[in-house]
């Protein structure tokens, strides 16, 4: 009942209540556009900062080797990294590219891409197929090529004074959004990256049947057995570890050498076992040691630390795993190790009789810590000594390659070639714009310098510091105004109407019942100007927008405030002006319902 | 005191105003049922005084006895006034006292319907669409209900005044000089609906005015005021109470409207 008593009065006296209703709405309406302003403008910005990939990215200003496993560790923050690629360098990673009708030739630079690169993907994008590109704008435009055409990129070297060029076609999976990047750049797979600085660097790539030199992997073992004839006094066992590259030598008894060499030395020879301390010793190191030992009938038998290979035969179920050991019959001090390495020997393992294995082709699979090789062989069944299977010190030290360094088998050269070690560079991106400082830091920790856009972010958010104080400097101004408005005029609404509100006392309404009066007017006149001050708001808003939607994104306004906002504005109005009845409540809890007799 | 109201026994009320002393003493004083008692006498007498302390919106300074009976007829109750708490003056003001006012105390904002039917609303009593026709058609404000007080005659306000006051079925109607400000025809009108819807329903009236004339034909008992001057700055107010038998004068009508015919 008082709240219809409260809105009674509200309508009676109309003129008066629009007066305040205007007089409020004044105040509101303004603060309301200063908000709107501030969220509009600031929250383009961010939202630009936080949607364009391009602000999230990490370049690296210096170029140093970085692993794979760098790159395993790096992806491994999931929750600061949301893409990382490896680059080659970028002197490698320019071709040329040729439309489909041959008339427009274009220098773009390939950039590596990889399945959830944010720049393609939020750019309207896809990720590269084997065999595709995806073009920026740029070269799209320069190329006059789109989605789904053509193209034929080549890479161009100096061999011996003369220039050769290799080139390979690719589709055009999409162009990306103008945002993207304003290079020429086509977005490829690691792989055809990978191939074109090989072939830059003179290397074969018999994946597009480029000619050059093959990274062949090499044998490398884990120490050798030296057999002679006579003892080795003290003076030439230090010879063998002299600038050798091994590093120790030991003189090991017959049962020790037969378990290392796989069959039992000559009675009466001595053996010494010789190694090397955490690298692996090549071909060259086993030369040095038989130069040392020329003319003295010595044998110097690569040996290796067994590898668990497992063995799967085309057509048979599951792989059978075996030791593989190095036959160290074929190394000699009369040259045998370079006839073993210098051509290409054929992958063939001897594995034992009573093993379940076919002779014939069958794959290997040898895993070495977090590297991995698969490769054909050609299983022979025959006499293992001391073992399940064995292959020439040059196969099984190829295969032992595998615990240095990353071995492939590629299957366009038929041959185990040597994995890139490392990368010149990466494409980088945090997972958020808050996540570009931490990644920063962990990278510049490891002596990578790096280029962020941190200042830009840095700015963004100062400027969202200084608007909301700003803001929040004239809301407090505006509040004041407000609430002493609303109060005054509250406070005069039951000074007015003390008459009445006396009479009302006298009739029975308790203390309590009357304050509600002031109460509900506030809210209701508050209500009023609030509702008059969105519509000038939205109004208002419409038009900022309009003059400035040419600056402006689609769905992107400089003016803006959500329906959450306007709810939360709303309380806060409806609280200010319970705020402000309240002093004209306790002026009407004063009221003594003897005046309405004595008015009268 | 089955249909007494209002019983004051060697009630005193002390007032001070610039230095001046007023002193309203009322030796005794029953209000019954039905009854018609007017309270006349002079400006400053003590007649708003006594008014204020029957209204409970004042307390005596001191008193021998003064209660006040509401409630149902079968079950009234008797209230001490001196020290009754604030909201339970209120809540008898509501559910048991009508007023009267000396320009009706109309709110401005609320149409005549709505001023009649707020002390109804107050009090929580219900009134059916027949009750209220018959009320406000013996007031002859029936073509007058969506009008704005202000827009009515005096005569007419004191009219929805007295509908205002009588609609929640009271015990008690107070009226404070409620026809000063009409003409006399008029008040003579609203004196005798007055009398005769209360009594029709039984409640008590208690009317002040400065014109005995207006009330002796209709009070049963008639408060009167003898005031000495007991010092420099010190006035005495006796209220002496008489049971009068009304007597109406040849030539001054009495209305009888019958409600609910």
């Amino acid at each position: 009942m008082i709240f219809r008593l409260a809105f009674k009065d509200i309508v009676h006296d109309w003129l008066l209540s629009l007066c305040l209703v205007l007089a409020i709405s004044a105040i509101i309406a303004p603060l309301l556009i200063l908000f709107g302003l501030k969220f509009g403008a600031v929250e383009t910005m961010r939202s630009r900062l936080v949607q364009d990939p391009k602000n999230r990215e990490i370049r690296p200003l210096t170029t140093r080797s970085f692993s794979r496993e760098w790159f395993d560790e790096l992806r491994a923050h999931q929750a600061e990294v949301a893409f990382v690629a490896p680059m080659t360098r970028q002197i490698s990673a320019s071709v040329m590219a040729t439309n489909a009708a041959g008339d427009l030739r274009e220098p773009l630079s390939l950039m590596v891409t990889a399945p959830g690169d944010p720049l393609l993907l939020e750019n309207s994008g896809v990720v590269p197929e084997p065999g595709e590109c995806v073009l920026t704008e740029a070269a799209a435009k320069a190329l006059n090529v789109a989605a789904g055409d053509q193209l034929t990129l080549g890479a161009q070297r100096i061999i011996q004074g003369r220039y050769e060029n290799g080139t390979f076609p690719v589709r055009i999976a999409a162009v990306l959004g103008e945002r993207a990047s304003s290079l020429r750049a086509a977005y490829v797979r690691l792989e055809v990256v990978e191939s074109v600085e090989d072939y830059k660097d003179g290397r074969a790539v018999p994946a597009y049947g480029w000619q050059g030199e093959l990274p062949e992997a090499y044998p490398v073992f884990d120490g050798a057995v030296v057999l002679t004839p006579e003892p080795l006094s003290k003076l030439d066992e230090v010879l063998l570890v002299n600038n050798t590259g091994f590093s120790r030598v030991q003189p090991v008894a017959g049962d020790e050498a037969r378990d290392k060499l796989g069959y039992a030395p000559e009675p009466g020879w001595s053996a010494y076992w010789i190694t090397v301390r955490q690298r692996a010793a090549t071909e060259d190191n086993l030369q040095a040691v038989v130069n040392k030992l020329r003319g003295r009938g010595a044998i110097v038998a690569p040996w290796i630390e067994p590898l668990e290979i497992g063995l799967t035969v085309a057509g048979a179920s599951g792989p059978v795993t075996v030791q593989l050991r190095a036959r160290s019959d074929v190394a000699s001090s009369s040259g045998a190790v370079q006839a073993a390495g210098s051509t290409r020997p054929q992958r063939v393992i001897v594995v034992a009789p009573d093993l379940p294995l076919s002779e014939g082709p069958a794959t290997l699979r040898l895993k070495v810590a977090d590297r991995e090789l698969q490769a054909p062989v050609l299983l022979h069944k025959g006499d293992v000594p001391g073992g399940q299977a064995q292959a020439s010190a040059a196969v099984a030290g190829t295969f032992n390659l595998l615990r240095h360094r990353n071995v492939r088998y590629d299957s366009a050269a038929d041959a185990l070639l040597l994995s890139r070690q490392g990368y010149a560079g990466f494409r980088l991106y945090a997972a958020t714009i808050d996540a570009v400082d931490a990644v920063q830091q962990r990278l510049e920790q490891q002596g990578v310098t790096v280029h962020t856009e941190r200042e830009r972010i840095a700015e963004v958010r100062r400027l969202d510091r200084y608007a909301t104080l700003v803001f929040w400097l004239i809301a407090a101004v505006g509040v004041i105004g407000g609430v002493s408005a609303l109060t005054a005029s509250l406070y005069a609404s039951v000074e007015r109407k003390k008459k009445e509100l006396n009479v009302l006392r006298l009739l029975g309404l308790l203390k309590r019942e009357l304050v509600l009066f002031p109460i509900s007017q506030g809210l209701l006149l508050s209500s009023g100007a609030l509702a008059l001050a969105a519509v000038l708001f939205l109004l208002v808003a419409r038009v900022i927008n309009t003059l400035f939607r040419a600056q402006l994104h689609a769905e992107e306004s400089l003016c803006t405030l959500s329906l959450g906002h306007f709810l939360i504005l709303a309380v806060g109005v409806w609280t200010l002006s319970v705020v402000a009845a309240t002093f004209a409540a306790l002026r009407a809890t004063r009221l003594d319902p003897a005046e309405a007799l004595r008015d009268e | 005191m089955t249909d007494v109201v209002y019983r004051l026994r060697d009630v005193e009320k002390r007032r001070s105003k610039g230095g001046v002393s007023f002193v309203l003493r009322i030796p005794e004083l029953d209000v019954c049922r039905g009854e018609f008692c007017s309270v006349v006498g002079p400006s400053g007498c003590g007649k708003s005084t006594l008014l204020d302390m029957l209204a409970l919106v004042m307390e005596p300074t001191r008193a021998g006895s003064f209660s006040v009976q509401v409630g149902p007829r079968g079950k009234p109750r008797v209230f001490e006034v001196p020290g009754l708490a604030e909201n339970r003056a209120a809540r008898i003001r509501r559910a048991n006292i009508g007023y009267v006012l000396q320009s009706g105390g109309l709110l401005s904002f609320l149409s005549v319907r709505e001023n009649i039917m707020l002390t109804a609303q107050i009090s929580g009593v219900g009134v059916s669409r027949g009750e209220f026709n018959d009320l406000v058609g013996v007031l002859g404000l029936t073509d007058q209900l969506d009008k704005k007080p202000q827009h009515l005659s005096g005569g007419q306000r004191q009219r929805v005044a007295v509908a205002r006051a009588l609609i929640h079925r009271p015990m008690i109607i107070l009226a404070d000089e409620p026809t000063a400000a009409v003409d006399y025809p008029t008040a003579l009108d609203i004196r005798d609906e007055l009398h005769a819807l209360a009594r029709e329903m039984g409640a008590a009236v208690i009317m002040v005015t400065h014109d005995r004339s207006l009330v002796d034909q209709v009070s049963d008992r008639q408060v009167r005021f003898e005031t000495v001057r007991t010092g420099r700055a010190e006035t005495l107010a006796t209220a002496f109470a008489e049971t009068r038998v009304p007597a109406p004068v040849a030539g001054e009508r009495l209305a009888r409207p019958e409600v609910g015919a």
